[in-house]
Parts: C-alpha cells; structure tokens; sequence
C-alpha cells in the first residue's frame, strides 16, 4: 500500500481520498479504520455515539441490553441478535445466551475445573463461555 | 441447556442406552459360554445366572428380569456424558451420576447374581471408576484444547493467562502507530496486539487465522497420546500390584478385554473429532504400538493380541469421531 500525502493550506480539514484497484479485506480493514461506524448508546435519555472499539461487552441485564465500555455502562436499544447482525462477528464475539464481548480486548483466557472458561476483559472485567457457545465461537473466529 | 431440551436429551439417551445395555450383557454371558470349561451340556448356551435361575423358578422369567436391569444400566451408562451438556456444577453432576450408576450396577448385579463374590462386585465397581476417570480426563483435554485455540485468536500466549504478552503487545504498537486516525481513543490497539503475532496475510483480515492451522494436528493429538502412553504403559502395571497373584484377572482379563479397547476406542473418538484422518490412523497405530513394550515386559508373546485390539478399537473409534463430526459440520 502506498501512502501519499499533499500538504494544501486552502483545506480546513484533513480530506482522505483512498483508490483502490478493486475491493479487499484490506480496503475494507482501512475504511474501518479511517471511518469506523458509530454505534448509538443511551447514557439515560441523553443519546451517545460510540465508537464500537470502545466497548468491552454488551449483556443482558433487567431486560435490557447494556454496553459497557471501560469508564461507563449505557443502555443500548437494540437486542444481543441485532447487534451480533451489526457487528464485526469476529470482534463481537457471542460467548452466552445473555453476553457478547469485544474479543479484542481479551486479556486472558483460563478453563474452570467444570469446563468453563473464564475471560478477563481490559480493566479486569471477568465474562464467562459457555460450553455450549465454544463451538459457535470456534466457527465464527474460523478456527 | 433449558429443562425442555434437557428432558429430550435424558429421554433420548435412555431409549438408545437401554437396549445395548441389554444387548451388551447378554453378549457377555454369550461369549462367557465360548471360555467355559467344561463346556455346558447338551449344546446347552447359558444367558442367565444360576442363582437369577433359582431365584424366579424359570430360566424365562430370569432372563426376562435380568434384561430390564440391563437396559437399565445400560440406560443410566448411556447418561454419562450428559452432565457435561450443563452449564454449571458439571463435576458434581457427573459425581453424581457415577454415585447413580454405581448403585444401579450393584443392584442390578445383586438382583441378577453377577457377582458370585463380593471381590467381582468391589472390582467391577473400580474399573467404573476408572472408566470416568478417563472420561473426565478425555473432556479435559478436549476443553484444553478449545483453550488453546480460543487463546491464539485472541492473540494470547497459549499457555498462562497471558495478560503481560497482550500489554507488551500494546506498548509496542503504541510507539508505531502514531499515524494511526484514532489512536487518541486507543481503540485500535487492542487490534494490532491480535494481529502482531500472525503472519502477514492474516493481517489483511485482523481476526482471521492463518490459513495454516496454527495449533497442529500433531500437537493436538499429543495431549491424547500422553494419555494413551499412560492408560498402556503405566495401568497395567498398577493393575498387576493390586492383582491376585494366582488369578490376575484385572492384567489378564479385564484390562486387555474391557479396559484397553474402551480406552483406545474412546479417546480416538474423541481425537478423531479434532484431527484429519491421517493423523486419526497415526493414533491407531501409536495406540497398538503403545502396548507392544509391557507385552514383553508384563506379558509374553501370546499376548501381543493386544496390538491389534487398541489398533482396531482406536481405529473404529477415530473413525467414528470423524464421521459425527463431518455430520455435526
């Protein structure tokens, strides 16, 4: 990939053209980057646009949906189906019935005696795989 | 697993198990008809105790008695792995369940005159034992496994916990990705840590695997033939220490007949569910040649029989793995 950059002092904002012979994962992987996709959370009534990345996981609580990033838990209007459907399958990761986590922010993972494996997020938030869900992961991770 | 499912799965369980249950003892006291001697008179083949005999007046009614406590212990064996279908208290599930089959199988060979002594009863009752414990241990490895690769897409070590490789990791792509648009909300480090450690064509995708299995079928089926070399290097011996001197039944009969190849049929079902074909028929060679050593050290010569029953029992087993799985997928 070659970058190129031009310095034009009539611009107010940086502007990014990307040209591509065709379209990849790369490109797809770029556009994320430069332009990731916002995701609207609720902090109360007060509606937040975030940038999925930031969260640690999404679970069921009270029936309703949580978000919970590293600062802060927001409530999201959407449910654990709609957002798999919404999401990067392979970040988001589906690990229960009631739970989906970023698993780029996994920090460990360990197996309980029973089979259970224990997930410790960024900040040492602990999720726990069901059994059950390991398949499921193994598939969607392509593993 | 919801009460509905798992009501289904007790129930569908039970309808599978009782049968070969019934089928299986009646096989056994079968084939005991081939090894008695003098053999039975008039041609005559025996399916029933004498005791269960006696007990109900007619060989019929035995037999009849004897097939319902058979499917019934065949029903709750046929149970065994569904504690592990639990998402919770697995281990104390299945504790229970052995405590179950445990009575059920003492009742049922109190009821139907399997034990002549209590020595048959104590010692059947250990090789229960000893076929969950390699139950356990088969699931284990399998869990241990699902670890290991849930580890190495998650960009982690794949043994320990791992939380210094990731942080490292971090540390590394911070002082790199400067030029990164987002870095101010340190979103997309997570995301080079996972892909630092890749080759460079699983980077165009940040979450995929390489293409090259990662975690090889070599490696994996090392787990199990660390347990093979276990069950047929070292059991037999165990077996011979606790066994009767001037009848070894445990090294003479229970383990090359019972133990060995549920042992290798088991654990290469389970192996054949996680590693190619070739690899399943490596097993089954390594599980016979396994028991080549105490044949001569243990044994002798005639018993080299047991080379081809862990080879064909463990070739049987990988097959079986293989197939369900290429079903289940």
């Amino acid at each position: 990939m070659g970058v190129k950059v031009e310095l034009d002092p009539s611009l107010t904002e940086i502007e990014v053209t990307v040209r591509a012979p065709g379209a990849s994962a790369e490109l797809t992987a770029l556009l994320a980057r430069l332009d990731p996709p916002r995701l609207t959370v609720f902090r109360g009534t007060e509606a937040v646009l975030l940038d999925p990345a930031e969260i640690l996981r999404f679970y069921g609580e009270d029936k309703e949906v949580r978000a919970q990033t590293a600062e802060e838990v927001y409530t999201v209007r959407l449910r654990l189906y709609e957002l798999e459907e919404r999401l990067d399958r392979r970040v988001f990761v589906r690990v229960s019935h009631s739970e989906i986590i970023n698993w780029k922010r996994v920090r460990a993972l360990d197996l309980g005696l029973a089979g259970t494996i224990r997930v410790t997020l960024d900040g040492g938030l602990a999720a726990y795989v069901s059994r059950r869900y390991v398949k499921k992961i193994k598939e969607v991770l392509g593993l | 697993m919801n009460r509905q499912t798992f009501r289904r799965e007790l129930i569908r369980r039970w309808a599978i198990g009782f049968p070969w249950g019934a089928a299986g003892v009646y096989l056994i006291f079968l084939l005991g008809n081939l090894f008695t001697i003098p053999a039975p008179a008039n041609g005559m083949i025996w399916v029933v105790s004498d005791t269960l005999s006696s007990r109900w007046g007619s060989p019929v009614t035995a037999a009849l008695v004897q097939f319902l406590w058979s499917g019934a212990l065949g029903a709750m064996l046929s149970m065994a792995g569904l504690p592990f279908l639990a998402e919770r208290r697995t281990l104390l599930w299945s504790g229970l369940h052995l405590l179950l089959t445990a009575l059920v199988f003492s009742l049922a060979g109190w009821r139907c005159g399997w034990f002549p002594y209590a020595e048959t009863w104590m010692l059947l009752l250990g090789l229960l034992l000893l076929c969950y414990l390699l139950m356990w241990v088969i699931h284990w490895i399998g869990w241990r496994q699902d670890l290991r690769l849930l580890r190495l897409s998650a960009g982690l070590p794949l043994d320990g916990a791992g939380s210094s490789h990731k942080k490292d990791g971090v540390c590394l792509e911070d002082s790199t990705a400067s030029h990164s648009s987002h870095k101010k909300d340190g979103a997309c480090l997570g995301d080079f840590t996972a892909t630092r450690n890749l080759p460079k064509k699983s980077q165009e995708n940040s979450s995929a695997l390489p293409e090259e299995q990662p975690v090889s079928p070599g490696r994996r089926l090392a787990s199990y033939l660390l347990l093979a070399a276990a069950a047929e290097l070292l059991l037999p011996w165990l077996l011979r220490a606790v066994d009767a001197p001037d009848v070894p039944v445990l090294t003479g009969l229970f383990y090359p007949f019972l133990i060995l190849p549920l042992f290798a049929f088991f654990s290469a079902r389970a192996a054949g569910k996680r590693c190619s074909w070739p690899w399943t028929l490596l097993y089954a060679v390594l599980c016979g040649l396994l028991t080549v050593p105490n044949v001569f050290l243990l044994y002798n010569d005639t018993a080299l029989f047991q080379f081809w029953t862990a080879g064909i029992a463990a070739l049987l087993g990988g097959l079986l793995g293989g197939l369900r799985q290429k079903i289940k997928s």
